[in-house]
């Protein structure tokens, strides 16, 4: 006969097993698995490894090629969050704004996240064509550019394309975030302000930009966690071209172990990637709970 | 500081439904007037108009002789606190009381010394470098009062702002704010669905009742010369008692005459009877309702003991009535009582349309 806590204690771990059975076999033993990969030479004809310490490591910041790419992924990621911040927040401001067909408008913003990505892609590479593309098309006609743009085959363009891109497939999240938060901050807040004296700009800069300032925070924190490992979009949109100038990590982690079959290597990109998202996170996190405290 | 004037102010809503039913009445510098009413009676959205936050559907606000109602309420200079303070939680309490300085252009020096005048005054320098949700509710009120008065304003605007604070806490803060109104001499109109607020603090109160104003008169006034049957049950606490009946001479004396309850006048109120209505309703407060236990046709059914008076609540026949006591009444529920009333102390309104029959006796 157990005793009752015993039984509760037992309980506990029944209810918990599952939980922990599927975070370690589908988070822990891959992380687990790639750190394994990423000190070891792989031949996938013998499926043999071999451990190498932090020789892949070294050949990785050894070329210059992945310094490129890490570069090209920073790029990306801040130009596509700071652009989904601009888009979000106007978008969130309007659509909380007396607006006739509201409703209609907040479906239709929606639209861009709903579209699978490879559909998005899609239309869009028509889109910005360089030969029979439509935007090529519409600016030439309006007279702002004489001659067509090589959008997605000319380097800085294709990077400036997939950022556009990748901020209209995405900005409806924040849109969704920061629209809620919105709808929480006291009318008296605004009216107070007027009292007072403030313009509606100083009302959006003193009151709505430093209310949004805790949803924001989590919406960079997400954002960037999701656009730095962002692998369709821009692999479809571009392939990494012309030459890697549009290549971020997650395009070469695929290229090094799926089509180079080098997975040491590739797992040490992604070990790389990880920690510096773990750091850039951390740090992060540390400076809005420090905002936190003394801020609110 | 100046004096504010209301003209005709109408106010429809959206929907069809009518706020304000074209009010008129001028607010004299430096008064301290208080718009009292339940909720919906008009007199939160009357406030709001003069502050600017709401745009009358006609009629005028002038503050002395400049008209403001189509300014914003930056251009018409008011400060107002409101019920729920509206302070900036993300701010310090010294920068919430820099704000509407920065945002007239106070320059830093003169914006330190203002700032430390207001904060000496409310008894708040202490607490300049906290965030509104670190202070208790009191504090916070303080705060939200610092901030309207910390600029000179024409005209100061007060939501209902001692309703979140507990009683204790209400009660000191009445007595902080008619000091305070005295030492600043500002205009200050004051909204509120407390009685006991209204009479404390006001030099006027404007009774609003479903858009329209009931009366506007001193407190004094309000309670001893309710002007219809509203303002006679809504001011006072237990509400006055109501009864139904009809005035009659009686040989040479002038009567109230009700199912249960006759009540012979004085001589001077022989000019209520002309042109009285058949049917009046006879106000009585509960402290002119004078009890004698132990016989009569009254039934008291109960009593409530707050220390320094009773509460004594009675049917006669089917009319139930409200009593105050003196602390030992020997009242008891379920006992007999006899009413009686002095015929000067009636307040006497036609049943139909409740307005006050005018008698002539000295007040």
């Amino acid at each position: 006969m157990l005793s009752p806590q015993r039984r509760d204690q037992l309980t506990g771990l029944a209810l918990l097993a599952p939980t922990v059975l599927l975070f370690a076999g589908l988070i822990f033993y891959p992380m687990a698995q790639s750190l394994f990969l990423s000190l070891h030479k792989v031949s996938t004809l013998t499926q043999r490894t071999q451990y190498v310490g932090l020789a892949n490591f070294q050949a990785l910041f050894a070329d210059p090629a992945f310094l490129t790419t890490f570069f090209n992924t920073i790029v990306w990621t801040v130009g596509a969050v700071l652009l989904q911040l601009v888009l979000g927040v106007a978008g969130a401001l309007v659509l909380n704004g007396r607006l006739v067909g509201r409703s209609l408008a907040r479906g239709l913003l929606l639209f861009p996240y709903l579209l699978p990505t490879a559909v998005a892609v899609l239309v869009w590479r028509w889109l910005f064509n360089d030969l029979y593309g439509l935007i090529n098309h519409v600016l030439m006609s309006v007279g702002l550019i004489a001659a067509p743009i090589a959008w997605l085959s000319q380097s800085p363009n294709a990077m400036i394309t997939v950022i556009l891109v990748g901020s209209w497939k995405f900005f409806p999240f924040v849109i969704i975030a920061v629209l809620a938060r919105l709808q929480s901050i006291p009318e008296s807040l605004y009216e107070a302000a007027q009292v007072d004296g403030a313009s509606r700009w100083a009302q959006f800069w003193d009151i709505t930009l430093p209310q949004l300032a805790s949803v924001l925070s989590v919406v960079i924190l997400l954002r960037g966690i999701w656009d730095f490992k962002e692998f369709d979009l821009i692999y479809l949109m571009t392939g990494g071209g012309p030459g890697i100038s549009t290549q971020t990590l997650p395009i070469l982690v695929y290229r090094e172990a799926f089509q180079l079959l080098n997975f040491g290597r590739g797992a040490a990109v992604a070990v790389t990637m990880f920690g510096f998202m773990l750091l850039f996170f951390a740090v992060h996190i540390w400076a809005t709970r420090h905002h936190e405290t003394e801020g609110r | 500081m100046s004096s504010v004037h209301l003209k005709q102010l109408r106010m429809a809503f959206p929907d069809g439904t009518v706020g304000l039913h074209g009010l008129s009445l001028d607010i004299a510098d430096g008064e301290f007037l208080t718009f009292l009413g339940p909720s919906g009676s008009g007199k939160t959205t009357t406030l709001r108009m003069i502050a600017g936050l709401e745009h009358p559907s006609a009629g005028e606000i002038w503050f002395g002789t400049r008209r403001v109602d189509l300014l914003s309420p930056a251009d018409r200079n008011v400060a107002m606190v409101f019920q729920n303070y509206a302070l900036y939680p993300h701010m310090t309490v010294r920068r919430n009381l820099e704000y509407p300085l920065r945002k007239r252009g106070v320059p830093r020096g003169d914006r330190a010394s203002r700032i430390a005048e207001v904060t000496a005054l409310l008894k708040i320098d202490g607490l300049l470098d906290r965030r509104p949700r670190q202070l208790s509710g009191g504090q916070q009120q303080r705060v939200a009062l610092g901030r309207a008065m910390v600029r000179p304003s024409e005209v100061f605007l007060l939501d209902e702002p001692l309703s979140n604070l507990d009683a204790e806490l209400r009660a000191h803060m009445r007595a902080e704010l008619i000091q305070l109104h005295r030492s600043l001499g500002r205009t200050m109109i004051y909204v509120t669905h407390d009685q006991m607020e209204a009479m404390t603090m006001s030099t006027r109160i404007a009774v609003l009742s479903q858009g329209r104003l009931q009366q506007l008169a001193t407190p004094h006034e309000v309670y001893h010369a309710p002007a219809n049957k509203f303002v006679a049950t809504f001011v006072g606490s237990p509400a006055m008692n109501m009864l139904v009946g009809r005035l009659e001479l009686a040989g040479d004396v002038l009567r109230f005459v009700s199912e249960h309850l006759t009540v012979a006048l004085p001589d001077c109120r022989r000019a209520e009877l002309h042109g009285a209505p058949a049917q009046v309703a006879a106000g009585i407060r509960p402290e002119d309702l004078r009890l004698t236990p132990g016989e009569g046709d009254g039934r008291v059914t109960v009593v409530e003991r707050a220390g320094h008076e009773a509460v004594v609540w009675l049917t006669l026949g089917r009319q139930r009535l409200v009593a105050r006591a003196a602390a030992g009444t020997p009242a008891e529920a379920g006992t007999a009582v006899a009413v009686s009333v002095d015929g000067g102390r009636l307040h006497l309104f036609a049943e139909e349309g409740g307005q006050r029959l005018i008698g002539a006796c000295p007040a």
